[in-house]
This record gives C-alpha cells, structure tokens and sequence, in this order.
C-alpha cells in the first residue's frame, strides 16, 4: 500500500468530517473541496504508478467539475444567506411547518 | 531525501486540512484551503506531475478561492456571533470508520514496484487531450459555460421585486 493513498484517504476522511461535522454553509463547501483535492492526489499517485497520463487527464477534468461546483453552489449560498441573514444550516427550517 | 519532504509536506496538508474544519472563523478556513491547495500542489511535483501542479495552483488556488474569498466578504460576520464548533462523536465515528473502509480498499489494491512513468510530459498530455479525450474535453467545456450561466441567472434581481 503506498503513502499517498494513505495520505489521500486520511485527507479525504478529513474532508468527510468537516461536512459531518461544521455547520456553516460555507465551510461545508470547502469540506468538499478538500475531498475532490484528495481525490485528485490518489489519481496521479495511481497514474504514475501504472505509468501512463490517463490519471492526469481525469483530474484535468475533475479540477473543472470542482470550479462549476464552487460556482454554482458559492452562487445558491449567497441567495441563501440573503434570503436568510444566516449561513448556520441548522436555521434553514422553512419546511418544519 | 524525497521521502523526508514527502513525510513534511503530507504532514502540512493534514494540519492545513484540520485548520480548515477546526477554525471557527471561515475566513481562517478559506486561508487555510489556499495553503492546503498549494501544499498539495508540491505534491503533484513530488509525483512528477508538473502541469497538474500548474494547474491546480492556477486554477484552484487563483480562480476558485478568489470566489469563496469573495462570498466570505459579502457575508457580515461577527466574531462574538460565531458559533463554538462542537466536536461531533457521531460523525467523529463516521469519519472513522469511512477511512478504515477506504484503508481496507486501498490495501487490497496490487502494487507497483517502482513508478514506470518518467515525467508528465505536457505534450504527451495534450496528445491524449485531444485525440481519444476529444468528447469529454468538449463536454466539460459545456458543462463550465452552464455552470456560469446559471450562477448569473441564480443571482440576478427578479423584475417582479
């Protein structure tokens, strides 16, 4: 087993527990970022090892899909918060009648 | 040698990753996304992969953390206002036991003696880019002018307000 996947499984459940474990919108979002980043780092430890490009080609694309996400989800938090005044997620209760 | 900034490096990224989920203030947290997404960065120099560092200190580091920067300003934050972070058990646990699950798939994978591929030659990348990755290319060219669409359309002023 190499130490980068062990590095990037570490970051990835680092990832997992900032979602878990915050409750700002934000950094929520950036919870998220840091798994797609470790995700990243297996695929070109992966590719490097098997010793062809394809791993670099999929975090070429990766590294795009993360810039829409941020995009679009830093676009939905802004309404959020001015519809709300708050980025806590514990507040967003508008269904609980 | 390059284990010995392998070892310091990776054990940058853990602390930048912790001080990102751990600072109260998310101005902090974004601070500390950007020097994790570098310290990751030499990391893909250590694996040979130079344009991907390029890239991801470019992109992520220059484009994607300008915008959480940014969204970070438009939100009025209030030090004494800001929340104590309290450390979940449960999801301490479900974190746990996701990296024990992906400890188990990662040791169960086969592994290379040495690393075969010499360099990330940019060239090389390019060839594949564009020849057998030509469809993906422009669909992901597709989905990134959606994407800007629809954060201008999310947050443009309805006529009826």
């Amino acid at each position: 087993m190499n130490e980068y996947f062990i590095l990037a499984s570490i970051l990835f459940a680092l990832g997992v527990t900032g979602v878990l474990m915050r409750r700002n919108l934000l950094v929520i979002l950036m919870s998220v970022e840091i798994m797609l980043a470790s995700s990243n780092l297996a695929l070109i430890a992966a590719s490097s090892h098997v010793g062809n490009l394809h791993g670099h080609i999929f975090v070429l694309f990766n590294i795009a899909v993360a810039a829409a996400e941020a995009a679009v989800g830093l676009a939905l938090i802004v309404i959020i918060y001015k519809n709300k005044k708050t980025e806590n997620v514990d507040q967003f209760t508008s269904l609980h009648g | 040698m390059e284990h010995i900034l392998f070892y310091v490096i990776s054990g940058l990224a853990i602390i930048s990753a912790l001080s990102v989920i751990l600072n109260k203030n998310p101005v902090y947290s974004a601070l500390s996304l950007v020097g994790f997404l570098f310290v990751q960065a030499i990391l893909f120099v250590l694996l040979k992969a130079y344009f991907i560092a390029i890239v991801q200190v470019l992109v992520y580091t220059g484009a994607i953390m300008v915008l959480f920067v940014y969204v970070v300003m438009v939100m009025k934050l209030n030090e004494e206002l800001l929340p104590r972070i309290r450390l979940r058990p449960f999801s301490l646990f479900l974190a746990g036991l996701f990296a024990s699950y992906l400890f188990y798939i990662f040791s169960k994978t086969p592994t290379f003696s040495h690393p075969v591929l010499k360099t990330g030659d940019i060239s090389e990348i390019g060839e594949l880019l564009f020849s057998k990755y030509v469809l993906p290319f422009e669909v992901i060219s597709l989905l990134l002018l959606v994407a800007m669409v629809g954060a201008v359309v999310l947050n443009r002023k309805s006529k009826h307000e």
